[in-house]
């Protein structure tokens, strides 16, 4: 290492700090942009001073977006009546891609962990309250993982007091997966989630 | 279920070692220091994927080095062999690896190879305190039922998040249950059923079981019985929750001020009650020792019933623990249906209580390398 020049070293440092990057990624990367064009390397330097300089949250469903309030939340066709949360932007991206959910959204920027330090306070959950007026039903699209299931049921618990429909995205088998191959936990809550046919 | 052969790389005082079992009775003898124990520690991490000694792992790496590795080769019952590879590593931890393919969560490997172990520690179940008797059960159950550890660890997990949001709320001075302590405990209340039926369901077959042992093993004409006393206390299952659920509500405040919680099967009690006594302030030392011997035996007893599959008995210092003619009796009696494997300080002393005239015992002197 120490026989790279500072300047590489330093992007290595900067790149291997990124989710799901390991050290010797990190290097490839960093010799990627060193043979790569200087344009490509200037285009992606601006990309992440943009990022930085131009995006930030919609002050109603907490998403990130350019503008404040979100296209989303402006859209005149979407269907208002209509909320689904989800813990983090990436969340809505996935719906999104669905094309299957025409209503708002709400993130809720992480989940209840006491074991993290995440308490009710430290998420946007008071915000999702205030714009609970006409709405008729609340979809939780939330993990089903251990923090996961007291979010959403806790969530459940602030909404239904205010007489608003709470529904959870159904959790079981993916599409296309055989049975011996899921795990028990997954076909119980299958199992559990079955419907009429 | 047999082990055949075990091999230790960098484990405890052995660089490299290789030992070849008798599937009946093996002695394992030594000098003090010599690393009788170890062995049976290395059997213990191959089926508990942990040691009986440590909580710390790297405490069983050879000095200066950066990993330890154990191999041991299995036969079940059905003459299947079962190579199971477990390596710790200082940077990547532990990783289990049965015949050639990783285990991806420990709870997939605790119960393949049942195990009963008699230990300094293991001994209390009857003198020690709550906590060392509950893990006696917690440790049976989670070998015979794969459900039982599962929840036991997820709902060690919740409450331990209950418990540090119980810490959080006191200080920011919030001492309202609200609704996020109801979400905790709707939830939490649902492992804590899980336990507790297995727990009471264990009770009923295991005090059969180990009945049965307690008569065989001593003249004593007191009757015995193992008992669960629930921490929540509800006659049908089905009332279990609902009654959990108040005792959670009823105990918040004071909850809140020790940051504990204080209501669920954390805190079910466990005596023997030899005659109409508690053991634990009223037996004798013998009673005890007949008491726990009783216990380990009803515990593999129970387990081959479940698992369908002969358990390895470990029997750490067991001369220590009993007189000659009581352990002649008991490696007797298991030696011809089961592998076992006993620790002793020195083979000449082993031999002179006669256990050489049994027939296939092996004794394996560490002290000397020497295998005969």
């Amino acid at each position: 290492m120490s026989t790279l020049p500072n300047s590489v070293q330093v992007l290595i440092e900067l790149f291997a700090r990124f989710p799901g990057i390991g050290r010797k990624t990190a290097q490839r990367l960093a010799f990627y942009l060193l043979k790569a064009k200087r344009e490509e390397a200037v285009a992606l330097a601006k990309a992440i001073i943009d990022v930085k300089d131009r995006i930030f949250k919609c002050s109603t469903c907490n998403n990130i977006a350019e503008v404040d309030p979100c296209p989303i939340c402006t859209d005149p066709r979407r269907d208002h009546s209509i909320i689904c949360v989800v813990q983090e932007p990436m969340d809505v991206l996935a719906i999104e891609k669905t094309g299957h959910f025409r209503g708002l959204y709400h993130v809720l920027g992480g989940v209840l962990s006491p074991l993290n330090g995440i308490g009710p306070d430290d998420l946007n959950i008071d915000g999702l309250l205030q714009r609970l007026e006409s709405i008729q039903e609340v979809i939780l699209a939330i993990n089903p993982t251990r923090d996961g299931d007291t979010t959403a049921l806790y969530l459940s618990k602030l909404i239904k007091s205010r007489n608003i429909k709470v529904t959870r995205i159904a959790q079981g088998l993916p599409v296309g997966i055989e049975l011996e191959f899921a795990d028990e936990m997954t076909l119980t809550h299958a199992l559990e989630g079955r419907t009429n046919l | 279920m047999i082990l055949k052969e075990l091999k230790l790389l960098k484990f405890r005082r052995y660089s490299d070692r290789y030992f070849q079992f008798n599937q009946n009775i093996n002695f394992i003898s030594g000098i003090n220091g010599s690393g009788k124990t170890s062995v049976l520690e290395a059997i213990h991490y191959l089926s508990l994927t942990k040691s009986f000694r440590t909580n710390i792992n790297s405490e069983a790496i050879n000095d200066g080095q950066k990993y330890f590795q154990i191999f041991g080769n299995f036969l079940n019952k059905q003459s299947l062999g079962l190579l199971i590879n477990l390596n710790y590593s200082r940077t990547d931890g532990k990783r289990v690896i049965v015949n050639g393919i990783p285990e991806t969560r420990v709870s997939d490997h605790i119960g393949k190879i049942p195990i009963v172990i008699l230990s300094p520690d293991s001994v209390h179940v009857t003198d020690g305190t709550q906590s060392e008797r509950r893990s006696f059960i917690d440790k049976i159950l989670s070998q015979a039922f794969q459900e039982y550890f599962v929840n036991l660890l997820e709902f060690r997990r919740r409450l331990s998040a209950r418990n540090q949001t119980l810490i959080d709320y006191f200080k920011k001075g919030k001492n309202h249950y609200d609704a996020f302590f109801e979400s905790q405990d709707e939830l939490l209340v649902q492992y804590a059923l899980k336990i507790h039926t297995y727990r009471m369901g264990f009770q009923r077959e295991f005090n059969l079981i180990f009945q049965d042992y307690f008569r065989q093993f001593s003249h004593i004409s007191k009757t015995v019985e193992f008992r669960i006393i629930p921490n929540i206390e509800a006659d049908d299952e089905e009332k279990y929750e609902g009654f959990c659920l108040r005792r959670l509500k009823e105990n918040f405040r004071r909850d809140l001020i020790s940051g504990r919680t204080s209501t669920g099967p954390q805190y079910d009690e466990i005596k023997i009650i030899l005659g109409e006594h508690d053991i634990k302030p009223f037996g004798s030392q013998g009673e005890h020792k007949i008491t726990q011997i009783a216990l380990i035996f009803a515990e593999g007893k129970y387990l081959e019933k479940i698992k369908d599959e002969p358990v390895i008995y470990l029997l750490d210092d067991l001369f220590a623990y009993l007189d000659a003619r009581h352990c002649q009796k008991i490696v007797d009696f298991i030696g011809k249906h089961n592998q076992v494997f006993i620790t002793a300080t020195d083979v000449k002393e082993t031999l002179q209580y006669g256990f050489e005239k049994l027939k296939d015992a092996m004794v394996i002197d560490i002290g000397e390398g020497k295998i005969k």
